[in-house]
């Protein structure tokens, strides 16, 4: 493998940044949108409804299909669960007659359709339909008793039972029983256990991440860039004080200063945030006196000095920026990282005000109900996609800045 | 030994001020209500009787002397994770850094160390949430013993991972620095292993790694408790920020409890490393 040159790094650099800039500006605007727009109200016969889209649906899980045989002396209440006396039900799992499974989810006012495939002969084809919400049994869904197609356009929306039901050469009845969710949203994620869509629930969680996260990032890159840069030139008591400061911030682990300073703020965003910077500042400003330290003996310093140049502009214009902006970009988009995890993992902890939409809520929502993947993989990637901007941005900026070039 | 000694003893001071002020100060700014001292009393009563050994008389305050009996459960649940956590990064980190760096053209070395990096930088709460729908998912039935020895592991399996990463990158470098060594180079050029000379002298700049990165251990140690139900000092925290009085002397307790900890261990390390060291000794 070639080592990378100054070219090849050039360009890596350049895509990484574009790349990164590109998936910022998305994630603002996205946060933006979600404090503009208002969280929509629960639909509580729509809990645990599935992914309009199948591909999703076959990732995230929710197509739950029950199939079974039953014997002639059983009557159509079995086919619920009900109490027949004289049924006699075999569920039978490994050499099940249905070759393919009905679609879940049905759009109001669109044509569902579901023509089933067998692999032995079935007959006389029935259907039984129950509403959950109140156990009235709908008409709009009807069967071809030949063939077995189902065809129905949904007039409301609602959760429904349904079993299909065939009819075998030995007189044995093939059920297929399925839960169907007819809704006028479109359904990207499905919806939570309070109807909700979880798409939209997700996009007024970001509202949480990038933007507050700003306050967290001013404090910690803004402010320790200021106290780092004034105690590496100045010395002495501001070099002591920032010693005093990081000794002690870091005694404590952060993310317990953090928590404390949420709850005893009543789970406030900003003052958490605020707590985020403060925990993350004085590695910063260590970093930015370091880097001061250095340079403020060079040869080049000592030079401007000499032509009259103040020191403020000396350490802001020569130090700081031709020195220290890669350091700075690069602790930026670490200390973006830094606040959003901190508040996704404390939301997800149960930690923050569970009125206001966050992520980590998502998650937590998700984990209390047995680990839905429907919740908990979105979530889980928007995570990784904010991290991946950070991620590319810092990379970017680091590449696009370094003297090796 | 001396100015490590200092040091930690400078550190508790600090994490005591800081802890009792943070706690202290919402209760008494802006407030109309008589100042109370009872949850400092209590939290001092505690640390009394833990200096002291002894255990708190019939008359004392129940909560108190629950948290004190507590107490010493919680520790070592926090204890057993977080050396739990260091021994697996440890057993994965040493051996894969010295492979890479004593075989640096070896691509699928070379390529194990940086998976092993890129996984460790994952976020723990993604990992955490990974293994444990997958768990789901498998549908692994346990008892409920065997399930609770599985969550244990799970946990110091996430928080070790934070920790494998920059253990992997400071080995390949301090071994690549050691196989530099004039006398390292004569031992295997006389054909003898070198693995048990490479292996002793790794054991400062890990044991000065571990040590750097005890407070993010500790941190990382309080959310895997909470993630896996593992009733330790961190979980004890987080029960009392959820209650409504929150409960002051427990977080105070348990948040010094948790900094004596992260002490023990860095010293610990600091202290592997003065004896493999003979020049830091001199």
């Amino acid at each position: 493998m070639t080592p990378p040159t100054a070219a090849t790094r050039a360009v890596g650099g350049s895509r990484s940044l574009i790349a990164g800039v590109v998936l910022f500006v998305a994630l603002t605007l996205v946060n933006l949108l979600a404090y503009a727009s208002e969280p929509s109200a629960s639909d509580s016969y729509l809990k645990f409804a599935p992914s309009h889209i199948a591909l999703l649906r076959s990732v995230l899980g929710g197509e739950r299909v029950r199939e079974y045989l039953e014997t002639p002396a059983s009557s159509f209440g079995s086919a619920f669960g009900g109490a027949s006396g004289e049924a006699d039900t075999a569920v039978t799992t490994d050499a099940p007659v249905y070759t393919t499974r009905p679609s879940p989810v049905a759009r109001v006012g669109a044509l569902y359709r579901y023509a089933p495939a067998t692999r032995q002969l079935l007959k006389d084809f029935r259907l039984e339909m129950r509403d959950q919400a109140d156990e009235s049994t709908p008409a709009w869904l009807t069967v071809d008793p030949a063939t077995g197609t189902v065809t129905g356009t949904p007039d409301r929306a609602g959760t429904f039972e349904v079993s299909l039901i065939g009819s075998l050469e030995d007189g044995r009845a093939a059920v297929q029983r399925f839960t169907l969710w007819s809704d006028t949203r479109f359904l990207l994620f499905g919806t939570d256990d309070d109807g909700r869509d979880i798409a939209r629930g997700l996009f007024h969680a970001a509202r949480s991440t990038v933007i507050p996260a700003a306050v967290a990032v001013i404090i910690a890159v803004g402010l320790g860039v200021l106290l780092g840069a004034v105690s590496g030139y100045s010395g002495g008591v501001a070099a002591q004080s920032l010693g005093g400061l990081t000794a002690v911030v870091q005694s404590v682990p952060g993310l317990l200063l953090i928590a404390l300073a949420g709850r005893l703020s009543e789970w406030n965003l900003l003052v958490m945030m605020a707590a985020v910077g403060l925990v993350m500042l004085p590695e910063t400003a260590s970093g930015v006196r370091e880097l001061v330290e250095r340079f403020r003996r060079r040869d080049f310093v000592e030079a401007a000095r000499e032509l009259g140049m103040r020191d403020s502009v000396i350490l802001w214009n020569e130090i700081i920026w031709h020195n220290g902006r890669q350091f700075i970009a690069s602790r930026t988009c670490q200390a973006y990282t830094f606040a959003v995890l901190t508040e996704v993992t404390l939301s997800f902890l149960g930690l923050t005000d569970s009125l206001t939409p966050s992520v980590g809520r998502v998650l937590l929502v998700g984990r209390e109900n047995e680990f839905r993947a429907t919740m908990m993989v979105p979530a889980l990637a928007y995570l990784l996609v904010v991290i991946s901007c950070f991620a590319l941005l810092e990379r970017g900026l680091v590449l696009r800045w370094s003297r090796r070039r | 030994m001396w100015p490590m000694l200092r040091q930690g003893a400078v550190t508790l001071a600090l994490a005591v001020a800081v802890v009792v002020g943070i706690v202290a100060v919402p209760e008494y700014v802006g407030s109309d209500a008589p100042v109370s001292l009872g949850w400092f009393q209590r939290a001092a009563l505690i640390f009394s009787h833990v200096v002291r050994g002894e255990l708190p008389e019939a008359s004392a305050i129940t909560r108190t002397t629950q948290l004190y009996r507590d107490l010493p459960q919680l520790l070592t649940q926090s204890t057993t994770l977080v050396i739990g956590a260091m021994c697996c990064a440890l057993v994965v980190a040493l051996p894969t850094g010295m492979a890479t760096a004593m075989a640096p053209y070896n691509a699928r070395r070379r390529a194990a160390a940086r998976l092993l990096i890129a996984v460790s930088s994952m976020p723990a709460i993604v990992w955490a949430t990974v293994l444990l729908l997958t768990s789901l998912k498998l549908e692994i039935s346990l008892t409920t013993n065997a399930r609770l020895a599985f969550l244990a592991a799970l946990a110091t399996l996430v928080l070790g991972d934070r920790l494998v990463g920059d253990l992997t990158a400071r080995v390949e470098s301090a071994t690549k620095e050691l196989l530099d060594e004039p006398y390292l180079r004569t031992v295997r050029a006389s054909g003898f292993h070198v693995v048990r000379h490479v292996a002793q002298g790794l054991v400062p700049p890990v044991a000065d790694a571990v040590a750097s990165r005890t407070l993010f251990l500790i941190g990382g140690a309080i959310v895997v408790e909470r993630l896996f139900d593992i009733r330790g000092l961190g979980f004890r925290v987080f029960e009392s920020l959820e209650a409504n009085p929150i409960e002051r002397e427990l977080i105070v307790v348990c948040a010094i409890g948790l900094v004596v900890l992260g002490l023990v261990v860095r010293s610990v390390a600091t202290g592997a490393a003065l004896l493999a060291d003979g020049r830091r000794r001199g």
